[in-house]
């Protein structure tokens, strides 16, 4: 089994299989947002208490949930990386930190267009969207790291060892913001926490959902090929893969 | 020779090269002490309006002091080729680190603390809360150091770093400043904060652990 | 890469294979390999630029290499790193002393980290590279050749199995230069064994054995 996995891990494998599934996760990903989305926005009941600004929660939520997901999932592929040096794990968790850095901003701007209506403030800080906003910067941490250091391998390293020590703090983050919050609002109810969902309104939150974790997959998949082929660029493969004319008649010519 | 006879002579060293240089211990100190005066100065210098802001503001101004101050933890090491011995001796390099910390805590987060009840009474807290100020600062600023020091190692190379060790370490820093100026608060407001200070001490425990082990790590990442 | 063969017969005391070296994305070498019996000395040359840095700092254990391992006593130095930092000394390009310590000071403290008891005191030490007079002396009132020296003096006093130097005749004069190379024959005549780059040419008697390795000349 670990030989299996070795040989998947090896780049031309990598990107050959990836090139696969890539395009599928992005169909996948568009037919789940779009079926969401619509059905969210135009086909299930307005919410009494808020009037309809609380469609907004079918994006919102579902980018909340990935932001922190994905920093966990990057964590983890920083740890193989540092403990096995296995180099795919650090190309994903490059690839992934984008895009969880995108979700965090779409679930910060989110949360505030929901907090205009709802409170009539453009900010509050609440301790989801404080929170979103430590998270936010913990993932510019450490895409702000990894480019700053010139060597490929050092920067890889660093990020990684930066993303470990930031998901242990994370629950600490959490919980202390939480409990900030908590003393300062007096109410314990979440200002953005999520009402009690009807079945006819959650099912479309759940399509989201996953729409957005196959939006997060297709992404990265597609930035690791590309991070691959920088990586590997002097390598035999890549020209092939990347079809190099000049090459490729060489090798016919060979044959 | 033991490992212990090693951590001593780094910590020893540090001492020692800080003393020859009397003017660099005082500016986090300065630094705090400005941060602090510049408060009032920008709003109604009133007494409650002070005792309001005073926990956030000492602990704000504890926190940026800090800062200023890990930029010297292991860049004149680094830029003048003593890292690479402290990486190529034999001890942990866990411990070494630790030492070095430790030095710097003395340096900066300890004079901090002997400052702030100077700066509580300016800032308008009542008498009887100094002491949970001086207990709260005597437990967060270990960790400030601490935590730091990963960002300092991780940063060491990197030139003008310090914005960017800002961007690493505030993230890391919000659990300490929750706990840490929400126990002044509490005092000034008359409520026990034992809650806050035994978790500042858990936070502490596990950053004394912790903290030098990801340091030593990120010490060797940045001398590749 | 050319290696002059060294005696098959006599166990490696340090050792790498398929070595390969990568920095700011190019690879400065491959394939690099040589044995270094204890009692010999190894000399790396090669232009500018080359890697040699880039080895010895691979060697010490400071950087790691993008293929391949180094063995010393046929044991991965990655294994058995803190036992494997106790027999290195390792002097790079900078001395690493600081502008008010005195060169006793440094001598002290670097030995202390190292971990090994002083082989011989640190006031002999200091009288063996020539500065027993100025080991009181803050060292930023030194010459850059006397920074070198108070370095060297803690080689002298640590006199650990094995020694890698990167360019340690940078910044000495002429007898500061001969003085490394009787060091260096002391350190081979006591079995221990020295690794060292450098531009100039080092002036080893011819009694002791040598191996020269150049980074970058086509094998």
């Amino acid at each position: 089994m670990w030989s299996f996995l070795h040989r998947l891990s090896s780049p031309p494998t990598f990107y050959r299989w990836s090139g696969v599934i890539t395009p599928i996760f992005a169909v996948i990903a568009a037919a789940l947002l779009l079926v969401g989305t619509v059905w969210g926005l135009a086909f299930t009941p307005t919410d009494y208490q808020q009037g309809d600004s609380f469609r907004i929660i079918y994006v919102h939520v579902p980018a909340a949930m990935l932001s922190l997901s994905v920093y966990m999932a990057m964590a983890f592929s920083a740890a193989i990386f540092l403990i096995w040096r296995i180099k795919l794990a650090d190309v994903f968790a490059a690839s992934f930190a984008p895009v969880g850095a995108a979700f965090t901003l779409l679930a910060l701007v989110t949360g505030s267009i929901w907090g205009r209506p709802t409170w009539g403030t453009w900010w509050e800080w609440d301790a989801r969207l404080t929170s979103e906003l430590i998270l936010l910067f913990l993932y510019l941490g450490v895409m702000a790291l990894r480019s700053s250091l010139p060597e490929r391998n050092q920067a890889a390293r660093a990020a990684a060892l930066l993303a470990i020590v930031g998901v242990v703090n994370v629950p600490i983050i959490h919980f202390s913001v939480e409990w900030w919050n908590s003393l300062h609002q007096g109410s314990t109810v979440s200002k953005l926490g999520r009402p009690a969902i009807d079945p006819s309104m959650a099912t479309p939150l759940y399509l989201m959902i996953f729409g957005f974790m196959f939006f997060w997959l297709a992404n990265a998949f597609s930035r690791a090929r590309v991070e691959i082929v920088d990586r590997e660029q002097n390598k035999r493969w890549v020209r092939e893969a990347l079809g190099d004319k000049a090459e490729m008649q060489r090798r016919a010519g060979e044959k | 020779m033991t490992v212990f006879a090693a951590a001593w002579a780094v910590l020893r060293r540090e001492l020692w090269l800080a003393s020859r240089r009397p003017g660099e211990l005082l500016q986090p100190l300065m630094f705090f002490l400005v941060v602090v005066t510049l408060f009032p100065l920008g709003t109604r210098p009133e007494p409650e309006l002070l005792a309001t802001m005073a926990p956030a503001v000492l602990w704000v101004a504890a926190l940026l002091a800090t800062l200023l101050g890990l930029e010297r933890l292991f860049r004149a090491d680094h830029d003048d080729g003593s890292l690479e011995q402290l990486l190529l001796s034999p001890a942990p390099l866990a411990l070494l680190t630790f030492s070095k910390v430790l030095a710097h805590w003395l340096l900066t987060g300890l004079p901090l603390v002997m400052l702030s009840p100077m700066l509580a009474i300016m800032l308008g807290l009542p008498m009887s809360s100094i002491g949970t100020v001086v207990l709260s600062l005597l437990l967060g600023t270990p960790i400030l150091s601490l935590l730091g020091s990963i960002g300092a190692a991780l940063t060491v190379g990197i030139r003008r770093g310090g914005a960017l060790l800002a961007l690493l370490l505030l993230p890391l820093y919000v659990p300490t400043l929750i706990l840490g100026a929400s126990a002044v608060a509490a005092v000034r407001d008359g409520l026990p904060a034992d809650g806050q200070l035994y978790l500042l001490g858990a936070l502490l425990s596990g950053a004394l652990v912790l903290a030098p082990l990801a340091s030593g790590l990120a010490l060797r990442i940045a001398s590749e | 890469m050319s290696v002059s063969p060294s005696n098959p017969s006599v166990p490696p005391l340090l050792a790498v294979n398929k070595l390969a070296c990568e920095r700011g994305g190019r690879e400065l070498f491959h394939d690099l390999r040589f044995s270094l019996p204890a009692g010999a000395v190894l000399t790396v040359g090669g232009a500018n630029g080359a890697g040699k840095t880039s080895l010895l700092r691979i060697l010490a254990g400071l950087a790691l290499p993008a293929y391949g391992h180094v063995l010393f006593r046929q044991q991965s130095i990655a294994r058995n790193a803190s036992e494997y930092r106790s027999v290195l000394s390792y002097l790079g390009h900078q001395p690493g002393t600081r502008r008010d310590e005195t060169p006793l000071n440094h001598v002290q403290n670097r030995l202390s980290l190292g971990m090994l008891p002083a082989v011989i005191s640190v006031q002999d030490a200091l009288k063996t590279v020539g500065l027993a007079r100025y080991a009181d002396r803050p060292c930023g009132e030194l010459s850059v050749g006397q920074n070198r020296r108070a370095a060297l003096a803690w080689l002298v006093a640590r006199q650990s199995p094995l020694w890698i130097l990167d360019e340690p005749l940078s910044g000495l004069d002429v007898a500061g230069q001969s003085l490394v190379a009787e060091l260096i024959a002391a350190q081979v005549g006591r079995g221990g064994a020295a690794v060292l780059t450098t531009h100039q040419p080092l002036d080893l008697p011819a009694a002791v054995p040598q191996q020269r390795l150049t980074i970058g000349e086509p094998a």
